[in-house]
Parts: structure tokens; sequence; C-alpha cells
């Protein structure tokens, strides 16, 4: 059986560069992820970038939308996850502080 | 000459630039994305208009009611909501003030016509609400 989360460790491993998490309640976690900021316009009108953190799903086991993370020089907040068991990541969107 | 519906639209520009919180973000027939500098903002979009058909006769002037939409964008992390409030009463201070603007002479009289709901949209960095307000602008031609 293919360990697809092994994979996806060693891509994020490889692909990834320094980011800093933080769980409520929690100290700052230093972590390896890949951050994108995909630019993108709001309601078609409004330019901007969807700014998003992909983690190893071990790296993002305690977070939840509203604490922080910082990445690609920034500081964000969590808006949503997207938890993928089965690929063993988890997408964090972020939003700007 | 310019159409009045032209004159109309730049003189609705003219007056709501400056205002306290858009200052000179106001963007009349803009179909070009806004960036981050240009907001917040009101756009101006001049739409239609049903003329009195009964008066409508060679020779006299017609009454045209011509319906402007002013798009306020607003693009921040908290109180957007707020902040699109606090510019549709800076608007309304604007164009509803005593005595009544004339828009350069070319308005008869000026009336909110409506204030849709508000767009929401927080799939980019931060979110970005556009409230619709609707006034209706009469004229002659």
């Amino acid at each position: 059986m293919i360990d697809f989360a092994a994979h996806t460790a060693r891509a994020i491993q490889a692909l990834g560069s320094s980011a800093t998490v933080t769980p409520s309640g929690a100290s700052p976690v230093v972590v390896t992820g890949v951050f994108t900021a995909k630019p993108d316009l709001a309601l078609n009108l409004v330019d901007g970038f969807a700014p998003t953190l992909r983690l190893k799903q071990a790296d993002a086991a305690g977070l939840e939308p509203g604490d922080a993370a910082q990445a690609g020089g920034a500081n964000y907040t969590i808006a949503r996850i997207e938890r993928f068991p089965e690929a063993g990541d988890a997408v964090l969107h972020l939003e700007s502080l | 000459m310019s159409h009045k519906r032209t004159l109309i639209r730049n003189a609705l520009a003219a007056l709501l630039t400056g205002l306290p919180t858009c200052g000179g973000h106001v963007y009349p027939s803009r179909l070009k994305p806004l960036s981050a500098s240009e907001l917040p903002a009101i756009m101006i979009t001049t739409l239609g208009e049903e003329p009195d058909m009964a008066l409508m006769v060679s020779g006299r002037p017609i009454r045209r009611p011509l319906l402007a939409r002013l798009d306020i964008v607003v693009k921040a992390v908290n109180g957007y909501e707020d902040t699109a409030d606090a510019i549709l009463g800076e608007i309304e201070g604007a164009l509803f003030a005593t005595p009544q603007p004339t828009l350069g002479g070319n308005a008869l009289s000026i009336r909110l016509a409506g204030i849709a709901e508000p767009e929401a949209d927080d799939s980019t960095d931060k979110p970005v609400i556009r409230l619709p307000v609707a006034v209706e602008i009469v004229y002659t031609s």
C-alpha cells in the first residue's frame, strides 16, 4: 500500500520553507510549510492575493481558525483549515493582519 | 458638447471627491480592478433612464430620471461594514446638503433610490465589502 502521507511529508520538506504557527494558548512552533500567495480578485473587482500555507498533518494538528501564523515574511491569522488525512497534509487559508 | 449624462457623472465625481474617508478615491466609469492603494473607494456608474414618453414633444424639454449607482468599496480586516456605513453617511451629506447640489446646473433633483444588500468576499488576504447605493437624478434635455 502506498504511504501517501510519507510522500507528502517529503514533498513539503523539499519544497517548503520555515514558517511559524502559534496554536491558541501555546508557544509559537517553527515548522516547514509550502507558502503560496496566488494573485486573486475579490468580488471580481479588488486586487489581492490568496495566501495559503500547506503543512504536514502533524504540524497542523493543534491549529484552529483564529490562530496566528507567520510565513513569507508576513504575519497572518488562520481563516480556515482544510485537512486531508489520507494525503497527510493540511492547507491553512490565511488572512493578513 | 458632452451629453448631460457625462456632465452629471463627472459632476457627481467632483462632488464626492475629498470626502473624509475616501478622499480622492472616487472613480467614474471604472472597469479596471482596484488596488489596495486605491481603497476605500466610491465607484460611479450611470445606469438606465426611462424618460416620460407622454411629454416627448418636439421642441420641448424632456424630463429624464437618470439612475446612478455609487458602489462603496472597502477592504479591511475589521470594521469594514462600519466604514462602508460611514462613507454612505458622507455621501448622503454631500448629495442632500442644503441647498441641494445641482451637479453643475444639470440636475433638477437628486433622491436616494435605494441601498442594495452589501456583497462581501473573504477569499483574499483581507475581506472586501461592496455597498451599492442607487440615486435618481432628474434632468432635462
